[in-house]
Order: C-alpha cells, then sequence, then structure tokens
C-alpha cells in the first residue's frame, strides 16, 4: 500500500501554496511541520479531494485518486482543522451520521461507534449534545470520525491541539497503535507530538518539501551552532534551523 | 454607544426593521382596500395595485360628503346619504339593465349620469363598460354611503345610549335580580354608571373617522411590533450563542451597567417600533383617508370608542396610545428578556417562551368575557400587544369581588410587573454566570436522547436528510406552518356577476353534457314551451343563441376528432382560467415562497455547522449525499404542492361541482378550442396539477442551489425567498413586468395552459425557460458538491 504524490502544484491566485511536492508515504506516521500558511493543510485538502489541483498526481497504489473516486474515500479517514460539527447532534448521534457517509451499516455501525467512543475517552458523554462539548472533546470527536470505517490512509490536522496532557499522550498512543498497516499524516504545532511518534517528519516552507527525514536524523543534522549548549537537541530546534526565519 | 450600534446599526437587525416596517405599510393598505371595495379579500388574496385608485376615489368622496355635511344634523345626514344611495342603486341597475331606466327612477340618460356626477370614478367605470372594474368602484361608493349612514345613527343615539346607562343602573340596583348588595354585580353596576357619568353630556360630532377606524382595525402591526421587540431582546442574548459571554461579563461594564444600557435600548427600540408599526400605519391612514383635521373631537365621535369613558379628544388619545404602546412594548421585551435570560439551554429557553406565549395567547383569545377566569385573558401578555383594545372595550373583571376596568388592570400590571421585570433583569446581568448554573434539564436530555441515539443509529443517508430537515432546521414548524398558511389561500376569483343573458345561460345549464339526439329533442321541445310563453320573444331569441352554439360546438367537435358537449364555462374560467390569474399568481407565489424557505436551508445547513470538508472526504458523502439532498428537496415541494394545489381540487372540485363534467372534452370550452392535445377536463387538470408539481419540484431544486451558496441557514432562507418569491408577490399584485423574473407564471401554469388554448406554442416557453434555469442550476450545484 502507497500513496504516492507527484509534482503536486496548487496556486490560489498568484500565491503559490504548494509547488511540485512530490513524495511517497508508505505505512507508517508521517509527521508535518511548517509555519503557517506553508501549505500543510493545502496537502489534506488536495489528498481529499476538497480542493482542486493545479498539477501533479496523487496515486494511491498506482491510481489516481481522482480516478478511484468514491473507492479512495472509502479507504480515507480524514480529520480536519477546523471544529466544524453539527452541534444539535449528540455524540453518537454524529458518529452514526458520519458511519453512514462512510457505508457502515447495522451492528457494525453500532460497534464502531461504541469502539471509537471509547478509544476517545467519550463513552460517558455520548449521549449529550457535541454543541456543549469543551474544544478539546469536540477534537476528539472529530478525532473519532476520522478512525470510522478501517482507514487506510488517516489525515489528521491537528488533532491534539486543545487536548490536555493526558489525553494528548493517549490519543498519540492509540496513533502510533494504528500506524502497521496504515499510512497516517499528521500535522501540528506541537513539535513533541511528532516527536514522539512520528516516522519521518516532513518540514514544508511556502509551498515546498525542504526535507523528508526520521526525527532522530533531522536532529542530528543540525549544525554544532544550533545545538542548545545545555541539555539535548530537538525536533524544535529542528524546527527553528530549517523553518525559523 | 458600541452596544447601541451593534444592536441598532447591525446590517440584519437594520434590514429586517425596514423590510417589516414596508410589510407593515403594504399589508396595512391590503388590510384598506380589502375594507374599503368589500371583495372577500384577505391579506394573500386578489389584492391588485389597480384597485388602489378605485380605493383612493371612494375615500375622497367619503372625505368630501364628510366636509360638506359637517355642520349637519345626524337625521339631515342620514336623509342625504340615503337619498345619495337610491340613486346608486339606480346607476347599478342601469349599467346592468340599460334598456329599462325609465323603470329605475331615471327620466333620460343626462339624469342617470348627473345623478352620479360626484363620483368620478363610478362614471368612468361606467363608460369603459368593463363589469370587474364597475362593480368594485361602485362597492367602494356604497361602503362610504352605508358608513355615512351608521355613523349618523350612532351620533344621533348616543347620548341616549349614555343616559340609559345611568337609568339601567339606578332601575337594576334596585332589585334583588342583579346580585344582593355588595356582590360583584352590584357593584359592577354602580361602577358603570359612575364610569359613564364622567361622559355626559359629551359633544360627539359627525367628521372622518374613517383613518382612525381603519387603522384600529389593522391588528397586524401589533405582532410586527410583539417581533421587532423579541429581535431586540434576542441580540442581548448574542454574546450567549457566539460564546463570548465569559469574556463580556469579565469587563468593567459587562454586568449592572451593560444591563442598564440594554434597558436603554429597549426602550429606544419600543419607541421605534411604535413608530414603524403603529404610528406609520396611522400616519398613511390619515393621509390615504383625507387628513388629520377632525381629530379635536370628542374621542367617542368615533363609533369604535362607544364604550370608552375618557372625557378627552381623539388627539389627546393618540398621545395616551402611543405612550401606552412604547411602554407595553417595554414591558413585553422586558418579560421576553427575563425568561430568556433565565435558562441557561438557549433551545430550552426558546421552549419554554414560546409555550407561555402560546398559552397567553389561547387565553386571551379563546377565554369567554364572561369567565370567572377572565381577569387571565386581560392581565395578559397580548393585552399589551392589542394595546387599542384596552380603550375599546369597556369590561370589569372580578378582582376579589371588586370591579376593576381591564384598563387599570393593564396599567397596574404594567406598573408591577414592569418593576418586577427591572429587578429580575437586574438580577439576571448581575448573578446568571456562563457557566456552572444549576443544570436540571441534563439529566432529562440524557434519558431523551439515550432512546433517541438508539432510533436515529438506524437511519439510513436519506433518512439522516430528512431527520435534519425536519428536526434540527424546525422543518416540522415550517411545514406546519405551509399548512396553515395554505389553508388561508382563496382559490375561487370573487364570483363576479357577469353580464350575461339569463335565459341563454339557463338553457344552457339545462343541456349541460354530450350533445346528441337527446339534445335537438330539447331544442325542439324547448321551442314549443316558449311559443307559448308570454315572454316567447325573448325566449326564441335565446333559443336561436342555442341552435347557433350547439351548431358551433357540433362543427368543431367534427373537425377537431372528438365529441360535442355543453360546458360551463364559468365554473373553469373562475378556478383556472382569465378570470382567475391574479388569484393563481398570488397562490403560485406563496407556494413558491414557501418551498424555496423550506428547500433553502438543505446545504446551507453543511456549510454553517463547516462540516463541508469533512463530509466530502466519506465515500457516500458526494454524489450519493447530493441525490439524497435533491430527493429532499423534491419531498419538501410535493408536500407544498399537496398543500396548495391538492387543496384547491378537492375545494374547486366541490364549490363548483365539477366531477360530472371531467370526462367532457375540453375543447368544448371556447378558450380551449385550439388545445394542442385533445384531452377531456379531468386530463386537462391531471396535466395542469403534474405541470405545477413538476415546476415546484424545479422551484425546490434552485432554492436548493441558491442555499448552497449560503455561509449559514438564515441568510439562506432571506436569499431564496426574495429572490425566488419577492418577484412572484410583486407580479401577483399587478407589476406585471416582475413576471418574466420569476417562477410564479410556471407554478401558476393555470394561465400556460389556458393560454394554450388558443394554439399559441409561444406559451412554452416560460416552462422550457424554468426548466433550462432550473437544470443548469442543478447541475452547477452538483459540480460543486461532487467535483469540488
Amino acid at each position: 500500500m502507497e500513496l504516492e504524490i507527484k509534482n503536486l502544484t496548487k496556486r490560489y491566485g498568484d500565491n503559490v501554496a504548494l509547488r511540485d511536492f512530490t513524495i511517497t508515504f508508505e505505512p507508517g506516521i508521517y509527521g508535518i511541520l511548517g509555519a503557517n500558511g506553508a501549505g500543510k493543510s493545502t496537502l489534506m485538502n488536495l489528498i481529499t479531494d476538497n480542493v482542486k489541483r493545479d498539477g501533479g498526481s496523487i496515486l494511491y497504489d498506482g491510481t489516481d485518486i481522482l480516478e478511484l473516486g468514491d473507492k479512495f474515500r472509502a479507504r480515507l479517514g480524514f480529520m480536519p482543522q477546523q471544529q466544524g460539527i453539527y452541534d444539535q447532534m449528540t455524540a453518537e448521534s454524529f458518529l452514526s451520521y458520519m458511519g453512514r457517509l462512510k457505508g457502515i451499516r447495522g451492528r457494525e455501525l453500532r460497534q464502531q461507534v461504541g469502539d471509537v467512543l471509547g478509544l476517545t475517552n467519550l463513552a460517558d458523554v455520548r449521549h449529550k449534545k457535541v454543541g456543549g462539548f469543551s474544544g478539546g472533546m469536540k477534537q476528539r470527536v472529530l478525532l473519532a470520525q476520522a478512525l470510522m470505517g478501517d482507514p487506510k490512509v488517516l489525515l489528521l490536522d491537528e488533532p491534539t491541539a486543545g487536548l490536555d496532557p493526558r489525553e494528548r499522550v493517549r490519543i498519540r498512543t492509540f496513533i502510533k497503535e494504528l500506524s502497521q498497516d496504515m499510512i497516517v499524516l499528521l500535522t501540528t504545532h506541537i513539535v513533541t507530538d511528532i516527536e514522539s511518534i512520528a516516522d519521518q517528519v516532513l518540514l514544508i516552507k511556502k509551498g515546498e518539501l525542504l526535507r523528508v527525514d526520521t526525527p532522530h536524523a533531522l536532529i542530528e543534522s543540525l549544525p554544532a551552532d544550533w545545538r542548545p549548549v545545555m541539555g539535548i537537541p530537538s525536533l524544535e530546534d529542528v524546527y527553528m534551523y530549517y523553518l525559523g526565519e | 454607544m458600541n452596544e447601541w450600534k451593534r444592536v441598532f446599526l447591525s446590517p440584519r437587525r437594520l434590514g429586517l426593521l425596514i423590510l417589516t416596517a414596508l410589510l407593515c405599510v403594504g399589508f396595512f393598505m391590503a388590510a384598506v382596500l380589502d375594507s374599503t371595495l368589500d371583495q372577500e379579500y384577505n391579506y394573500y388574496t386578489n389584492v391588485s395595485l389597480d384597485d388602489l385608485g378605485k380605493a383612493a376615489a371612494a375615500s375622497d368622496y367619503n372625505a368630501a360628503l364628510t366636509e360638506l355635511w359637517r355642520d349637519k344634523t345626524p337625521q339631515e345626514i342620514a336623509t342625504l346619504a340615503q337619498d345619495k344611495e337610491d340613486k346608486l342603486e339606480g346607476a347599478d341597475m342601469w349599467f346592468y339593465n340599460s334598456e329599462d331606466i325609465l323603470g329605475i327612477g331615471f327620466s333620460s340618460e343626462e339624469e342617470a349620469l348627473a345623478a352620479i356626477s360626484d363620483m368620478p370614478a363610478l362614471l368612468e367605470a361606467l363608460q369603459n363598460g368593463v363589469d370587474r372594474e364597475f362593480y368594485i368602484t361602485l362597492t367602494g361608493y356604497y361602503n362610504v354611503l352605508d358608513a355615512i349612514l351608521e355613523d349618523a345613527e350612532y351620533l344621533a343615539g348616543y347620548s341616549e345610549y349614555l343616559e340609559g346607562i345611568q337609568s339601567r343602573a339606578a332601575i337594576q340596583s334596585q332589585t334583588s335580580l342583579f346580585g344582593k348588595p355588595g356582590s360583584f354585580a352590584r357593584r359592577n353596576l354602580a361602577r358603570t354608571a359612575e364610569d359613564f357619568a364622567k361622559i355626559l353630556g359629551v359633544q360627539v360630532e359627525f367628521g372622518n373617522s374613517r383613518g382612525v377606524e381603519r387603522w384600529l382595525d389593522f391588528e397586524l402591526g401589533d405582532y410586527f411590533h410583539l417581533i421587532a421587540i423579541a429581535v431586540i431582546v434576542m441580540s442581548f442574548l448574542e454574546e450567549r450563542r457566539r460564546g463570548f459571554w465569559p469574556l463580556v461579563r469579565a469587563t468593567r461594564g459587562g454586568r449592572w451597567r451593560l444591563g442598564l444600557t440594554r434597558f436603554g435600548i429597549l426602550f429606544v427600540g419600543s419607541i421605534l417600533a411604535t413608530f414603524l408599526y403603529s404610528f406609520l400605519p396611522f400616519a398613511v391612514s390619515m393621509w390615504f383617508h383625507g387628513g388629520w383635521g377632525d381629530l379635536g373631537r370628542a374621542l367617542q365621535s368615533v363609533a369604535v370608542f362607544k364604550t370608552c369613558p375618557l372625557r378627552i379628544s381623539i388627539a389627546q388619545w393618540l398621545v395616551r396610545f402611543f405612550a401606552m404602546k412604547v411602554l407595553s412594548g417595554v414591558l413585553i421585551g422586558l418579560l421576553l428578556w427575563c425568561v430568556l435570560g433565565s435558562i441557561t439551554n438557549p433551545q430550552f429557553s426558546v421552549a419554554v417562551l414560546g409555550v407561555t406565549l402560546a398559552a397567553e395567547f389561547v387565553l386571551y383569545e379563546y377565554l369567554p368575557v364572561q369567565s370567572i377566569l377572565n381577569v387571565f385573558k386581560y392581565f395578559n401578555i397580548f393585552a399589551y400587544v392589542h394595546t387599542s383594545a384596552l380603550y375599546t372595550n369597556y369590561l370589569n373583571v372580578d378582582l376579589f369581588g371588586f370591579p376593576m376596568g381591564i384598563r387599570s388592570v393593564a396599567l397596574w400590571g404594567l406598573v408591577v410587573v414592569g418593576g418586577l421585570g427591572v429587578l429580575w433583569m437586574i438580577l439576571i446581568q448581575l448573578k446568571r454566570r456562563p457557566e456552572g448554573n444549576r443544570d436540571h434539564l441534563s439529566r432529562v436530555s440524557v434519558t431523551v436522547n439515550k432512546v433517541l441515539d438508539r432510533a436515529r443509529g438506524r437511519l439510513s443517508i436519506g433518512g439522516w436528510e430528512g431527520y435534519k430537515t425536519l428536526v434540527y432546521q424546525y422543518g416540522v414548524l415550517l411545514l406546519a406552518l405551509v399548512f396553515v398558511i395554505s389553508g388561508e389561500l382563496s382559490y375561487l376569483q370573487s364570483d363576479i356577476t357577469p353580464q350575461v343573458d339569463h335565459k341563454y345561460e339557463s338553457y344552457l345549464r339545462d343541456m349541460a353534457g354530450p350533445i346528441d339526439e337527446s339534445t335537438d329533442d330539447y331544442l325542439e321541445h324547448a321551442r314549443e314551451s316558449a311559443q307559448g310563453n308570454p315572454d316567447g320573444a325573448a325566449l326564441l331569441q335565446a333559443l336561436d343563441r342555442v341552435e347557433r352554439r350547439v351548431t358551433e360546438l357540433r362543427e368543431r367537435a367534427a373537425e377537431g376528432g372528438y365529441q360535442p358537449c355543453v360546458i360551463d364555462k364559468y365554473n373553469y374560467d373562475i378556478a383556472y382560467g382569465s378570470e382567475s390569474q391574479n388569484q393563481q399568481r398570488l397562490n403560485a407565489s406563496i407556494a413558491v415562497i414557501m418551498t424555496a424557505i423550506l428547500a433553502a436551508s438543505l446545504c446551507a445547513f453543511e456549510r454553517q455547522a463547516g462540516v463541508v470538508p469533512m463530509v466530502r472526504s466519506t465515500s457516500r458523502g458526494r454524489g450519493r449525499l447530493f441525490r439524497r439532498k435533491v430527493l429532499m428537496a423534491a419531498l419538501l415541494a410535493v408536500f407544498v404542492w399537496a398543500c396548495v394545489y391538492i387543496r384547491e381540487f378537492l375545494y374547486v372540485l366541490r364549490e363548483r361541482q365539477l366531477a360530472s363534467t371531467l370526462s367532457i372534452p375540453a375543447r368544448n370550452i371556447d378558450p380551449l378550442a385550439r388545445f394542442p392535445l385533445n384531452l377531456t377536463m379531468g386530463q386537462y387538470l391531471a396535466v395542469l396539477y403534474a405541470l405545477r408539481l413538476l415546476m415546484l419540484i424545479l422551484t425546490a431544486e434552485v432554492s436548493l442551489a441558491l442555499g448552497s451558496l449560503c455561509s449559514n441557514v438564515r441568510t439562506a432562507y432571506l436569499t431564496c425567498a426574495a429572490i425566488l418569491g419577492i418577484p412572484g408577490l410583486l407580479c401577483a399584485m399587478g407589476a406585471d413586468i416582475f413576471k418574466w423574473v420569476s417562477p410564479t407564471v410556471p407554478v401558476s401554469s393555470a394561465e400556460l395552459m389556458w393560454g394554450m388554448g388558443s394554439g399559441n406554442y409561444v406559451y412554452l416557453i416560460p416552462w422550457l425557460a424554468w426548466l433550462c434555469v432550473s437544470a443548469a442550476a442543478i447541475l452547477a450545484m452538483r459540480k460543486k458538491w461532487v467535483r469540488g
């Protein structure tokens, strides 16, 4: 299973959001790091086909995702950055609805709804309206829906934003467990999240892919004058070195 | 100052205030047309801008007569008005039986014309010779004279009426039939006599009261006032809905100071609402009915104030009324604010408010005046909504055995409840916190949701679309509203006596049905009977016409290859033909608006929730979901169609007894003689109703597409209703130009089908045009939703 991105380009007017972006993803966790406006969310939106591409291709196991259409989306789990949610629905109803949109039905649907509610620690509030949830709880509901339908490609745009440290660790661990037979693309501003679970880190700047490597290799690549005098260098130093202005 | 700006200068609220003010004046003028011209109009039907001129002519006539007869006694006024009415009756008969002028009190045409020379609009209508124009103009003048006669009678008897109250009280207080001394009945008698003693000897004068009367008849303005106050109060709760209540409360001026500012806003808002929905219609009414000149008369000079025991002039009463209206608005606003502000859960607070208002309305409208509980009828929110009723009705309610006037009840209520409301509001501002308030409902709602979640878990994608539309977007309420509104529509053009040969029509009615040998037998028999009749010549003349008609129908049928029949065209004309064109347009535009509003939110709801990217990333969130939305829009259109048009069909079938004529070939009706298809009337109607259904479905799809461009549901409702509905309404009200930019005509279909009866294929264009527009809209929307 692989997701191959070839020369992907997206422009918004004169502004190039993504330029000749090329990479191949295989099962594992890919952390995407970049400043605001670097093109991380655009990449996610192009993979979900929520935004029209201006050039290049995205191939899933050798076939373009536009050609695969619903077949590709059946293998996709997407958690968007904005907390778009039906406030009037209860957590369980929302997941049931999203499950139906993913083609899950009957006992299987009830089973999966129960499972993801448990995984995201929402079982106690399953019958409460999502509109009354805190930002962190909404985040978990969105993550729960992304996990439904046994996705093979999981796109998580800022999944741990707004979560408390305990929840973040829980979710991180869970994502790590999932990644054995799944491609997980994860964007976040919380560098430690990526550092602890990502197999590979993508550094994006102004729509271009600067580097792809393991967190360890990236840290190792830091020049001496960018290493802290005291303590151990981290991915945050990498971020500042490669992506800081 | 920012809070003032936020509330009053928000484009949405400002737009709503302006729009409702315009609507209010529009509806008021429609009501004036209704009462001046006395058609079977209501706010939705039959109003035509053309008729405004006729109403204005009647109104001018009223003003002129009032001016002319101002110094006359009521008895003289009655005689003069009766004389005018007799002449009008003569003109009426002359129009319909011009050959009998000598039999209706005129010796010559010149004399007849001179008799109505002070009614220029009627003279013009008489010369134009158009039935409807003459009939409506005539009715306007009749109504003026009837009202003057009623005024004269009222004025002549008013002092006697006042003295009667005193003498009745004196007599009844002497007998035990009207309660024991100290009982409520006895006290009420004394109180009534005491109140009316204050106006004994009041000088009631003849004058132009129509402006005040028509304005007082108009209750819709009171509801607009209520809506405006509710909108202002809702704006106070905006921070709660948008989630920055904690932020506002954390600021220095965010508690009692903000509350005080908002109280001021409510006060000014109520002044503004009183100006827009009470004063503006009043000003329009006074202007339309001949000016402000007669406001110095005693209040009781206007018959509607017969039972108001205040010794003041009309102008003084107006000042009191507007002040009372402003204070009532503030009180209602305070109550709404207190209820909505006290409950944390916004949906529950709206539900509580809805139930409270409904209960108050039921008590106000349906509690009998004589009921022992009638205090709840007048100590009621709606007593403050319909403020004028406090002055036009005299009634003492039983308050622990003591009679208290309804006006006093309302005034004391205003002071006491107003004071409590202010205290309550201050407590809310100070004590109500964004978080941590007790929420007793939470447990109940979890239990209910537990059951509902089990059911919702079984819904298909289509089922979910229905559920979202009906429950989350309050579609059930909208559907109920559609059902109620469609029940108010008129389906037949008001009966206007056509200028007909009654003998000829009578023969045709007798012969209704297929033309065959029995027709010839009937005609032969009728000729024999006519010859022995004293009115034989006229009957034979009519029979000659009938024979010519039968021959014409036979020839036409032979040419067209269908069964010739005699059928009464009039029954179809007033329901589906050219006579009912305005009626049909109006019904169609109401149907269009209802369909547009129902379908508008189907996609806008997703956009408002911000879930579109997530939904579109699922395997069934594009094509399949799109198809379900299209289907849902169609189903909503079917509901509107059933409410409006199935109801119409059943009504027309019953009222005009059309069932027996449904098998008759449509081409037998003259305007349909060259209809392109050889259909029976039943088939013709089936095609008509099927086309209406199709056009309404297409309207729903266009509304769905327009709504999908809007970022929230409210904008979608307004956009779709405005773009699709308003041109249609204007077209139905007589601005014919708007028919080109509205789906009203294709949805109505009646005039197009009727037009096709002349064999002219041009009438296909509106259907085809709307089909193309809809197809383009659906394709564009599909491209946007499915392809991105």
